[in-house]
């Protein structure tokens, strides 16, 4: 009994430190932003840069 | 015009000083050089002032805007101050604040110019400036 818990316990510490490759991977490419990213930030940085090319009175 | 001065036209944001409205110096001399900093036109795309007339360049991605710009000439604009972000050009002119804006960041500036290119291309020709 004492040696079956013992192995499970191992088995899973073991298995807690052990990341599939593709896990790494799918971090570095979920912090990366995508063009949509991108453009939404402009977007919002074109926000600041108004001044005066965007006061134009309605016709 | 209201109480609080033009309002804003979303659907020609970007479009510079319209090609079809006259903003001239021949009026604006005097009044600059004695009593006004600056003189700007009522949609404010036009100004006056010591270094002549000015007008809000067209920024969408039209040929007549910046269709043609480069990432990079549009990063030499906003950090440097020169005219189409292209070397031996006319510094741009007051008052786009660009001293203001360049020290942002790289990414910052692609994403300024990658939202600008998604924009509707708006076909203005804006004038050019003049001395007073």
């Amino acid at each position: 009994m004492t040696a079956s818990v013992l192995t499970v316990g191992l088995f899973a510490l073991t298995n807690c430190n052990q990341q599939p490759a593709a896990d790494n991977q799918t971090t570095a490419e979920a912090s990366a932003p995508s063009d949509a990213d991108i453009v939404k930030r402009g977007e919002y940085l074109s926000n600041i840069l108004v001044a005066t090319t965007a006061t134009h009175p309605k016709r | 015009m209201t109480p609080q001065g033009p309002v804003l036209d979303m659907a020609r944001r970007f479009m510079g000083h319209p090609a079809d409205e006259p903003f001239s110096a021949a009026d604006k001399k005097e009044l600059i050089q004695s009593q006004f900093v600056a003189v700007f036109s009522p949609g404010m795309t036009a100004a006056a002032g010591p270094w002549g007339v000015s007008f809000a360049a067209n920024i969408t991605p039209d040929d007549t805007g910046i269709g043609a710009w480069t990432e990079a000439q549009f990063i030499k604009a906003i950090r440097e101050g020169k005219s189409k972000g292209m070397e031996g050009t006319r510094p741009i002119l007051p008052p786009m604040p660009w001293p203001s804006y360049k020290n942002m960041t790289d990414e910052d500036l692609k994403a300024l110019f990658a939202y600008l290119k998604t924009i509707k291309p708006i076909n203005n020709t804006v004038p050019k400036p003049q001395s007073l």
